[in-house]
């Protein structure tokens, strides 16, 4: 039978390209699809030339669509595929019965056979889903160790949602007809899941037609909630889950219940450089949006109460400040400023240059996370502290002598700025811009240091010009303000209790629970704590 | 009017961050698959990060030796290309190349190749360690040794030991050998090298005592290196060699079998073929062979440099006498080590080329190498020109040097050798054996 099967084999062979991952490769794709009464299992193996022609020897199989070799190989095949297949909901092993199978021998390497089998699993699930949140487990033990693509998506069907995934909703091979063979693609190696999910509302359900993909496990947002509600469930008594098994070709409620396999679309392989180019144009549209929000962010942050920046206004206000001089502190503060901010991203980027980036990210994360928590509880203490905030704004507005008050560097020029009639030096402006500007501020800081985290650390500079770009607009365009209609500082005054406590206080503590989550983020990259789920 | 300058900048800030998606730091644990998604996440933002092709280039060749998959050797050179285009001047990635191409078989342009990141950096050991790996296989020993030396002197590291290690195992020290491999082994858990690395040492350790008929050292180390990487495919192919010399071959099979669902090399298959016919099931051992005739033929198919053991196979199973002495002389267009002339002698002793065969296997002897299968094929070459001194001497010596070399070669070696002694005279045979 083998040397039937191994001459047909030569017989056959003509010249057709080898297969895409190795001609020794075994590939795995799982589609987990819950729905609100089972759960589809689509499971597919491709192999390559050499493991289907020890299939072919070992099975005595005869590689032609049809042939009646094929009937009780395919059965053994589901079988022993399930074997190797491991689908939990809370713990619970679901039994899994095969619903739909199809073999197909698409020509690899010279003509030769490969082989791809696809099995459509079914496990029924213990009554209807209820809306609290169930974990599932899946693990594929098929031919460990061999080389292959092995992918695994899970998708919810209406009605069930998914609060965490371990893996996407999409595949990136189509079923393991057409796997992508750029640098940036390297076969994925994923053998194991876990989904939480749970049922909707109905008018939920309803609404939705269409599947809904799963959140992305490690998007940090809604996690705790989710931890903290399926630890509580734990804590509760326990709902039994009985694996009933399936009957036999029973409608199929999820799905169309039909496996189909595809062989491999390799005609038009894709190029690298498109891809490249691809991620670049979508990566230039997502940082002028990124610099259009930095822009912003600036001039914001030059309209901040008890900075010390509104006092480039109060100076010229009082000193006879011409529109050149307007001009020129407002862009020696944002120079200033920006130089401060670069420092400190310059020595981020020189260390880079000698450590392993994948060493030095996640500490670099943990230092970022760190610094930004520090500097939240600074400032939310200094601002708790401060008893009667409203005074020293005030000063700042109205008084523009005493500068910020709280920066000893500003004191200096207090005393020269009650003599009327002085000229403005340009020397004297250098010495306030920079004093006034160089002290890196929050709001920069949390920009490059996000940007770091984002191991985007020149995204980060460029991120700063921008903010500066913004700063100096604003500040300029208060400079000229003050120096043509006076009386606009009067309008603009900030002093009430809101804005000069409580708003400050809320945004330090924003702070504070921004640097918390980044650190813990890079806490769990560097390894020390365990990532959940 | 009432602006919220600071929570605006806050809340702006925050929206900025999560626009980029959550930060994709490097997972932890660094195996070598969440290495290479993490550089290609760094690609993703910056396509010309010439550095994140480097490691990309790196982790690859990782993946490559743990997998054997050489698809990903070709995905390494693709990714170090890239990085030596976005900036020329990395010699590392010049050495990384020179290690694909030598993974790949195209020793010469290896040697090129570490020569020019050499020439880029003369105090990086491990491009003298390529240099030296090339060198070996186009058979240039002097050379290949005086790269190692200075690779040793300027990086005293598991890589630079197990090199020296293998190079005095080819002339014939393997005490010496198997002292460096474990210094090596020293060297590599202290600096906690990757895992593969250190389980590539330990099989090496084993392969040495093995070769040395040490079987119960052998296993300890094949075992151990199984530890360190589990379901290591050299290693479960090791110990299946043990277990085959041990007579356990049930073992031996159940190994085989494991090692050919991880990697099916074709060396592999041709011994659990071995193991299938001396325990009588010969339908078993020829779907063995069939399975190596026909991972030699892909391999043609592929345009693949490497069909050397498609030569042993059909010198050593009696067939395709012919087609193996075709293969095996291709091999000397591009490799001339020690083994390519041996593969050479034993295809021309099977074609009864017997004066030409003794010439290649006293190349293949001429380092001193203590090698059973050297022994062996010497053997038969002498025995089969009727020089029955030289016979027994080889043969003798391939059972001492290690009496469990082959299931079924040792067996026949003994067998020769008792024939050739027999007709010699007891007394004489006697002699002979102590002498030898």
């Amino acid at each position: 039978m083998a040397m039937v099967s191994l001459a047909w084999i030569l017989l056959t062979a003509g010249s057709v390209t080898a297969h895409p991952l190795g001609n020794f490769s075994i590939s795995h794709y799982s589609e987990i699809r819950v729905g609100r009464d089972a759960i589809e299992l689509r499971y597919i193996i491709d192999m390559a030339e050499i493991p289907t022609f020890q299939e072919i020897q070992e099975n005595g199989i005869t590689p032609r669509l049809g042939d009646s070799s094929l009937d009780g190989y395919l059965a053994r095949k589901v079988e022993a595929l399930r074997n190797g297949l491991l689908l939990e909901v809370d713990g619970q092993r679901l039994l899994l019965a095969a619903e739909s199978t199809e073999i197909i021998f698409p020509p690899g390497a010279g003509g030769l056979p490969t082989m791809k089998v696809g099995v459509l699993y079914r496990g029924r699930l213990a009554g209807k889903t209820a809306a609290d949140p169930y974990l599932l487990n899946y693990r594929d033990g098929n031919f460990p160790g061999r080389a292959g693509w092995k992918e695994i998506i899970a998708v919810a069907d209406s009605g069930i949602g998914f609060s965490r995934s371990s893996v996407p909703a999409t595949d990136r091979s189509s079923q393991l007809s057409d796997y992508p063979t750029d640098l940036l693609n390297s076969p994925p190696q994923t053998l194991e899941a876990r989904v939480i999910f749970a049922a909707q509302a109905p008018t939920a359900a309803a609404a939705r037609a269409e599947p809904r993909a799963a959140t992305d496990l490690s998007r940090p947002g809604s996690n705790s909630s989710v931890t903290a509600s399926l630890a509580n469930k734990k804590t509760s008594t326990p709902r039994v889950w009985i694996a009933v098994p399936p009957e036999k070709k029973s409608q199929p409620a999820v799905g169309d219940g039909l496996i189909r396999l595809e062989a491999n679309r390799q005609a038009t392989p894709k190029s690298s450089f498109t891809e490249l180019m691809a991620t670049k144009q979508l990566g230039v549209g997502i940082i002028l949006i990124a610099l259009a929000v930095a822009v912003g962010l600036g001039a914001f942050h030059a309209l901040e109460p008890g900075h010390g920046k509104t006092l480039v206004a109060a100076y010229l206000v009082g000193s006879r400040g011409t529109m050149r001089h307007a001009l020129w502190l407002g862009l020696i503060v944002t120079g200033a400023h920006t130089a401060g901010v670069y420092l400190l991203g310059g020595v981020t980027l020189y260390a880079s240059q000698y450590v392993v980036p994948e060493r030095l990210y996640p500490w670099l994360g943990l230092t970022s996370g760190v610094m930004i928590t520090s500097l939240g509880l600074f400032l939310f203490l200094r601002r708790y502290l401060t008893k009667d905030d409203s005074y020293s704004h005030r000063h700042d507005h109205v008084h523009h002598a005493h500068g910020s008050g709280h920066d000893p560097s500003h004191a200096g020029h207090s005393h020269h700025r009650h003599e009327p009639g002085r000229e403005v030096s340009l020397r004297e402006l250098l010495a306030l811009g920079i004093s006034g500007g160089i002290v890196p501020c929050p709001a920069a800081l949390v920009v490059l240091l996000s940007a770091v985290s984002m191991q985007r650390i020149g995204l980060g500079l460029l991120l700063i010009v921008a903010f500066s770009v913004g700063l100096a607009a604003v500040l300029i365009a208060i400079g000229l303000l003050m120096v043509y209609a006076r009386r606009f500082m009067f309008r603009f005054q900030m002093n009430s209790r809101l804005t000069t406590r409580w708003l400050p206080l809320t945004s330090s503590a924003f702070i504070i629970l921004f640097g918390v989550a980044l650190t813990l983020q890079a806490l769990q990259s560097a390894g020390i704590l365990p990532a959940q789920l | 009017m009432k602006i919220r300058p600071h929570i605006a900048a806050m809340i702006l800030s925050i929206a900025l961050v999560f626009a980029y998606g959550p930060s994709r730091l490097p997972a932890q644990g660094m195996t070598t698959d969440t290495q290479i998604a993490y550089y290609q996440q760094l690609l993703r933002r910056d396509p010309r990060n010439a550095k994140a092709y480097y490691g990309l280039g790196d982790a690859l060749i990782r993946k490559a030796r743990e997998t054997g998959d050489p698809n990903y050797f070709n995905r390494a050179e693709e990714a170090l290309k890239k990085s030596l285009d976005l900036r020329a001047g990395n010699p590392g990635a010049m050495r990384h190349l020179a290690y694909v191409f030598y993974s790949r078989h195209e020793f010469a342009p290896a040697a090129a190749q570490a020569r020019k990141a050499i020439d880029m950096n003369a105090a990086d050991g491990n491009s003298y360690g390529i240099l030296g790996d090339a060198l070996l296989e186009i058979g240039e020993y002097d050379e290949a040794k005086e790269a190692y030396q200075k690779m040793m002197r300027l990086d005293d590291s598991l890589y630079s030991r197990s090199r020296l290690a293998g190079l005095k195992s080819l002339h014939g020290d393997p005490a010496g050998a198997i002292a460096d491999l474990e210094q090596a082994l020293a060297a590599g858990e202290a600096t906690r090298h990757p895992a593969e690395s250190v389980a590539w040492t330990q099989w090496q350790l084993g392969c040495e005592h093995f070769a040395s008929g040490k079987l119960k050292e052998a296993e300890a180390h094949y075992l151990r290196s199984l530890q360190s990487y589990p379901n290591y495919y050299r290693a479960l192919a090791g110990l299946a060699q043990v277990r085959g010399a041990q007579k356990r071959y049930e073992e031996a099979i159940d190994l085989y079998q494991k090692a050919l669902a991880v990697l099916p090399m074709p060396e592999y298959a041709a011994a659990l073929g071995d193991i299938y016919g001396k325990t009588g099931r010969p339908e078993r051992a020829r779907q063995q062979y069939e399975l190596v005739e026909y991972i030699g033929y892909l391999n043609t198919l592929n345009k693949v440099l490497y069909n050397r053991e498609l030569a042993y196979f059909y010198a050593d199973h009696d067939v395709k006498a012919q087609e193996g002495l075709e293969l095996a002389r291709q091999e000397l267009n591009y490799r001339r080590d020690i083994y390519a002339y041996d593969v050479v002698a034993w295809n021309l002793h099977k074609n009864g080329k017997l004066e030409e065969a003794r010439e290649a296997i006293d190349k293949a002897l001429r380092l001193g190498t203590k090698d059973a299968k050297l022994f062996f094929h010497a053997g038969m070459i002498y025995h089969a020109l009727g020089a029955k001194d030289k016979a027994k001497e080889y043969l003798a010596r391939a059972l001492g040097t290690n009496p469990y070399f082959h299931p079924i070669f040792a067996d026949m070696a003994a067998q020769i050798l008792k024939q050739l002694e027999t007709a010699l005279g007891p007394a004489v045979a006697e002699n002979q054996r102590q002498g030898g």
